[in-house]
């Protein structure tokens, strides 16, 4: 007589987002690094004035987090890959799991992942201002703080978030158009730099980020960008060969 | 009750054919050995059954579902061979901490004492690990699952003499306390002989055999004696393998009948592994017809 064990999708995928978790703590923790030297190339500002009136001279830097926002944006693209690589892309069928499954449980690791970069991201606001005046030849730090405008801030996190989610969708399916057929590796610049120099593409950029009534419309279309990129991922590994 | 079913199951890589019409039901709480040549397609079958890999046609079912994406078939199957990954950043003890959450029926008392006996590191890295004690944790890892359909490719591949009759042991062991159909692919049948109970002998891509292993063992006899007799006995039948010993003395191997009894010529049993090798062989002769 046969005992088979049956699990639900839902065990299969909590198990799956368990165990992924611990293998990709090192991955998170090296987001801790790249936001470091991020915040050290910011310090040096990005522009600066200078007035004197009366002796007293007055020189205005203003510093920005951009250099720390193209670092994460490059992390969350390295990220979203290397969830696709052989080595992790197969271990899951060493355990218990369908393609589906496994898909299902990269694509919440890569939300909760997001969210932790993101939200970390947009602190590293504040851990500048405390190395500028710690550090820095500053005196005063002038910049907005979460408490005058609360909901304002927490649209910024919500626009960091869903950034960083977009991007970790977009070098995820692009991991997973690799394993399926290594010509995508060189395909898949060809197509960005061809899209990006016609003007179709161009308008279609500026259609997502810019001209946006408000941060939230920004917000949904991000989100929605990561939904159809995650569903592509989906189908195009529902047929991965493994261990072939 | 049939755990694996198999009809007309065909699979083919970049034109070649490496599954081509396999046809076969495995019952359940057996111990069968997957023989062939190199390249006779026992790994791919294996990975079809697995579900890591998809039939190109025919029909595969492994407890009545098709075991491509198929989450019941995972939940109850593994298949152990040297291609097994686990993540980079994990230790073995990580990795067999995070096994109980996926199999129902992982046996951690187990996984621990033969990690413990064989002698593993549990702070090692999967992948830094040797050819033989990558193959020592698999096999390990595969034991302690306990899923119901067990396959093991090639198991023995880069362990030592100790390790391999140790493994052998273990899983006779583990299958006598704990019942399971166990499918164990090789081309050492000879080492692996006292476990098995039936054997599927495949070559190029079909299956040539299905069998216990006591028809195996009975199922061809060897002639040897003068070449006129031997040739005179064997001319009508169907000769699976022929070997001139010296100028006049000649030993050929025949299917099994009854009344053989000849003066003259000597009748001796064929071992199991000699059966599988003459049923796979691309000529009658052997190896020495080449340089004759």
């Amino acid at each position: 007589m046969m005992f088979l064990s049956n699990s639900t999708l839902g065990e299969v995928v909590k198990s799956q987002v368990e165990f992924k978790l611990n293998t990709y703590m090192g991955a998170v923790a090296s987001l801790i690094l790249v936001q470091i030297i991020g915040l050290l190339f910011s310090m040096n500002g990005t522009g600066s004035s200078g007035t004197s009136i009366n002796n007293i001279s007055i020189h205005v830097s203003i510093v920005s987090l951009d250099i720390v926002y193209i670092f994460v944006a490059l992390w969350a693209f390295v990220i979203g890959n290397m969830i696709t690589i052989k080595t992790n892309w197969h271990s899951d069928f060493s355990f218990v799991g369908t393609r589906l499954s496994s898909s299902l449980a990269n694509i919440i690791v890569l939300c909760m992942i997001s969210v932790f970069a993101g939200v970390t991201t947009f602190l590293s606001n504040y851990v500048l201002r405390v190395i500028l005046l710690l550090f820095g030849k500053v005196d005063y730090v002038k910049s907005s703080s979460i408490f005058d405008d609360p909901l304002n801030s927490i649209l910024n996190i919500g626009v960091m978030i869903a950034f960083i989610l977009m991007i970790s969708a977009i070098g995820y399916f692009r991991g997973i158009l690799v394993q399926n057929n290594k010509i995508f590796t060189f395909l898949l610049p060809v197509l960005l730099i061809t899209i990006l120099v016609t003007k179709s593409g161009q308008k279609l950029f500026q259609y997502v980020f810019i001209g946006n009534e408000s941060i939230l419309i920004l917000i949904v279309k991000l989100v929605c960008i990561s939904i159809v990129f995650f569903a592509l991922s989906i189908l195009c590994s529902n047929r991965l060969e493994v261990r072939s | 009750m049939v755990v694996i079913d198999c009809q007309n199951l065909q699979k083919k890589y970049k034109g070649m054919a490496a599954l081509n019409g396999i046809t076969f039901q495995l019952e359940d709480h057996k111990i069968t050995g997957l023989i062939g040549r190199n390249g006779a397609g026992k790994t791919t079958l294996l990975k079809i059954l697995a579900g890591f890999i998809r039939e190109n046609s025919g029909e595969v079912r492994v407890f009545s579902n098709k075991p491509f994406n198929n989450l019941r078939v995972s939940a109850n199957s593994i298949l152990v061979d040297d291609q097994m990954s686990f993540p980079d950043s994990l230790t073995l003890a990580d990795i067999l901490e995070a096994a109980p959450s996926f199999y129902k029926r992982w046996d951690a008392g187990l996984a621990a004492s033969l990690f413990d006996y064989f002698r593993l590191n549990p702070k090692q890295l999967h992948f830094k690990l040797s050819k033989g004690a990558k193959a020592t944790f698999n096999m390990i890892f595969g034991l302690a699952t306990r899923c119901e359909l067990t396959m093991f490719d090639e198991p023995t591949n880069g362990m030592d003499e100790a390790v391999r009759s140790d493994f052998y042991r273990a899983l006779l062991k583990e299958y006598i306390a704990y019942p399971r159909s166990i499918l164990i692919s090789s081309h050492h049948l000879a080492e692996m002989e006292h476990l098995l109970e039936d054997i599927l002998l495949i070559h190029k891509g079909k299956v040539v055999l299905h069998q216990s292993l006591e028809e195996v063992k009975e199922y061809a006899v060897a002639l040897q004696g003068q070449t006129d007799i031997v040739e005179k006995l064997t001319a009508e039948k169907d000769v699976l393998h022929i070997k001139q010993l010296d100028s006049h003395r000649k030993y050929a191997v025949i299917k099994k009948e009854d009344s053989l009894g000849v003066e003259g010529v000597t009748i001796q049993t064929v071992s199991a592994t000699d059966v599988c090798m003459f049923m796979t062989s691309e000529r009658k002769g052997g190896i020495d017809d080449v340089f004759k």
